[in-house]
């Protein structure tokens, strides 16, 4: 089911702060593929985490390669950057150009996928950071290849009671490659509430 | 004292709407603000109203800026048209300016609007 505390308001807020975010990632990855990069119109859902769950098995039901980074601050949690087999080795390729890469994902791969991720989520970090005039501080990437259950494991990730999973859907894509990708944040409901109150400071500046 | 402008601010993003409007409303109270949440809305507007400032979205769930910038150009020749975009690529700003436009990259900022509503607005 949707989240009740977090309304369409604060959905359009931090989508825009996203898309932001976004922005100002693609600036960097078409400079890495010496090209222009097309980004699409973000969405931004807030669900409970076994929602996120049987969203996300019926999107990906095979493999997917998850990008996640732990971030913290006035609020913390679990942010993931989501591509399927097939969207990472066209990222990959786009990267590193064309080459006998297989259809899986060696050391050089993983390492690539592992760095986009990680300007695409900093440069969200960033730039929710900046407008919100807080600090976020995020762990070193790490790449997570597997069904969805390995990725949303709880015990590894440091989340604490009724996590809410805020999900952005957005796609960029190269000339002739279509490159999906997928951000999804997981935060603990104490944590979400300390991201509202962070929210409705800015936007009061502006009401 | 200066005659008020109008101005027609299109973006998807309520929040982006918010702040222009209420930036632009702090240092011209007087000045009649239209909103277009879509290319479309955007389109009725345009064709509808003259405008002296155009502030414009490039991403928008039924179309881009690039697409409806010409059309703009046609029905609004005198406006002065401030693209506001997330999309910061050099190309992206380039091709806008060749389109005639001023390329503003978000986050919005006062000092950006103010700059907006300075430009072109001396008709």
């Amino acid at each position: 089911m949707t989240s009740d505390i977090f309304t369409e308001d604060y959905c359009d807020t931090l989508c825009e702060l996203f898309n932001i975010g976004m922005g100002r990632a693609a600036v960097s990855f078409s400079e890495m593929v010496n090209d222009e990069v097309l980004l699409t119109v973000p969405s931004l859902k807030a669900v409970d985490f076994n929602t996120a769950m049987e969203l996300f098995q019926c999107i990906s039901p095979g493999n997917v390669n998850a990008v996640e980074q732990y971030f913290e601050g006035r609020f913390s949690g679990n942010a993931f950057l989501f591509f399927n087999d097939e969207s990472s080795l066209q990222l990959v390729r786009s990267i590193l150009g064309e080459g006998n890469w297989g259809s899986e994902l060696g050391e050089l791969e993983q390492e690539a996928l592992k760095e986009v991720s990680n300007i695409i989520l900093n440069a969200c970090f960033g730039c929710i950071a900046d407008v919100l005039d807080c600090e976020l501080e995020s762990s070193v990437p790490d790449l997570i290849c597997g069904e969805i259950n390995d990725v949303f494991d709880v015990e590894r990730m440091r989340i604490g009671e009724n996590p809410l999973v805020l999900t952005l859907s957005m796609s960029f894509s190269l000339p002739n490659k279509k490159i999906t990708g997928q951000v999804s944040l997981i935060m603990a409901s104490d944590s979400i509430k300390r991201l509202i109150t962070e929210l409705e400071r800015f936007m009061t500046l502006y009401v | 004292m200066a005659e008020p402008k109008s101005v027609l601010v299109v973006d998807d993003s309520r929040l982006t709407r918010m702040m222009i409007v209420k930036m632009i409303k702090t240092h011209h109270s007087d000045w009649p603000i239209t909103e277009a949440t879509s290319v479309s809305e955007a389109l009725e507007c345009v064709n509808s109203q003259t405008f002296d400032f155009i502030s414009l979205d490039h991403n928008m769930p039924d179309g881009t800026g690039y697409e409806i910038l010409p059309q703009i150009n046609i029905a609004q020749p005198a406006a002065h048209i401030g693209i506001f975009t997330a999309n910061i690529q050099a190309v992206v700003k380039q091709r806008f300016e060749e389109l005639g436009a001023t390329f503003y990259g978000k986050p919005i900022s006062e000092a950006m609007i103010l700059q907006f509503t300075a430009d072109g607005g001396q008709s």
